[in-house]
């Protein structure tokens, strides 16, 4: 079975670390199975692609929460060195406000992080809805992975729910209804 | 049949043309882009016409619940023979309920951790998760006390605090 198993894009964090850090999304022929970690919880939890209703995208603030977040620190730092090195008069002294080393240390990683931020584009929030449960995948929080995983769920979806269209179209004429005892 | 699409955020009615979308777009009420994708699921509404038992004939197979009804298919499950009133489609499988309240209670009670033995999907804690934060939180608790064991024997040995 595992071959038939494809990993859907999204869930770098559970590739590299494993299910019980990350949250990924796999496909099976017959349905998508979402697994990993959601906060506090570990879960594992099968959607069958006939009983997928609906899939929706919805763009969120948070690239521009984190981007600003982390250049707001790093300018923080930067004020504080000035700020220490004002105090002790060694304005001057080697390498200056930006080349001090232990501001390096500390702005370098977070513009780092701002500049990969950046590059991975907008933040989305992607639901996938079934008659009885809304699932947050919390793996396709990016726009780009969510699209890209949507090219490659909405084939399987549609190609497993085929006969539902069909069914629908045929009239129910035959309504009335002897109330059924259903089993004990 | 067809019911209007609604932004996700919202709740506002969309564009007509938004199901046929592939990329993000505003919703016309509150601006946020979104992407909505109907499936057909959506459409098959639960007052569907339920399915009609066929009454048994003479010598047919029955229902193990219902012996006035001919058997459809068997649960995958238990294999007890199921009519039209008693099947449960789920996933492609006939299910009949008494397996299906099983499956439900065993998920529940977090008995059932096997993956392919869980119908419907399961929760529970997260121990990685959990033992990092209690590491954290007792590392913060810890700062302290270890602050004040420095302070304490470098006030023996004489050092200027
Ligand atoms: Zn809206
Ligand atoms: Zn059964
Ligand atoms: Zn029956």
């Amino acid at each position: 079975m595992a071959d038939t198993m494809k990993n859907i894009p999204g869930g770098l964090m559970a590739r590299l670390v494993g299910h019980a850090q990350g949250y990924a999304l796999h496909l099976t022929p017959d349905h998508v199975l979402c697994r990993g970690n959601t906060g506090l919880t570990y879960q594992h939890r099968r959607l069958f692609l006939v009983d997928i209703e609906q899939i929706t995208l919805q763009r969120t603030r948070r690239a521009l929460l984190i981007t600003a977040v982390l250049a707001s620190l790093a300018l923080g730092v930067l004020v504080l060195t000035y700020a220490v090195l004002a105090l002790t008069e060694s304005l001057n002294g080697p390498g200056g406000i930006f080349l001090n080393p232990v501001t390096l240390l500390i702005t370098a990683p977070l513009c780092g992080g701002a500049i990969l931020n950046v590059l991975m584009g907008a933040t989305c929030r992607t639901i996938i809805r079934t008659r009885a449960h809304s699932e947050h995948v919390k793996s396709l929080s990016r726009e780009r992975i969510a699209l890209r995983a949507l090219k490659m769920l909405e084939p399987a979806i549609r190609e497993a729910q085929r006969g539902l269209a069909v069914e629908r179209a045929v009239p129910d004429t035959e309504q009335e209804d002897d109330a059924l005892p259903g089993p004990e | 049949m067809k019911r209007p699409q609604t932004c996700p955020r919202c709740s506002g009615p969309l564009r007509p043309d938004a199901a046929g979308l592939k990329t993000l777009t505003p919703c016309p009420a509150c601006r946020t882009p979104i992407l909505v994708l109907d499936f057909p699921a959506l459409y098959t509404s639960p007052s569907a016409p339920p399915a009609r038992p066929v009454p048994a004939m003479e010598g047919a197979a029955t229902c193990f619940y219902h012996e006035k009804h001919t058997a459809e298919a068997p649960c995958c499950h238990c294999g007890r023979y199921l009519c039209a009133v008693c099947a449960v489609y789920l996933g492609g499988k006939v299910y009949c309920t008494a397996c299906l309240e099983r499956f439900d209670e065993q998920v529940r009670a977090g008995k059932d951790q096997d993956p392919d033995n869980i119908l419907m999907g399961a929760q529970r804690w997260n121990y990685t998760t959990l033992v990092l934060l209690g590491v954290l939180v007792l590392g913060f608790l810890a700062l302290p006390i270890i602050a004040f064991l420095i302070a304490f024997f470098l006030s023996f040995s004489g050092a200027p605090i």
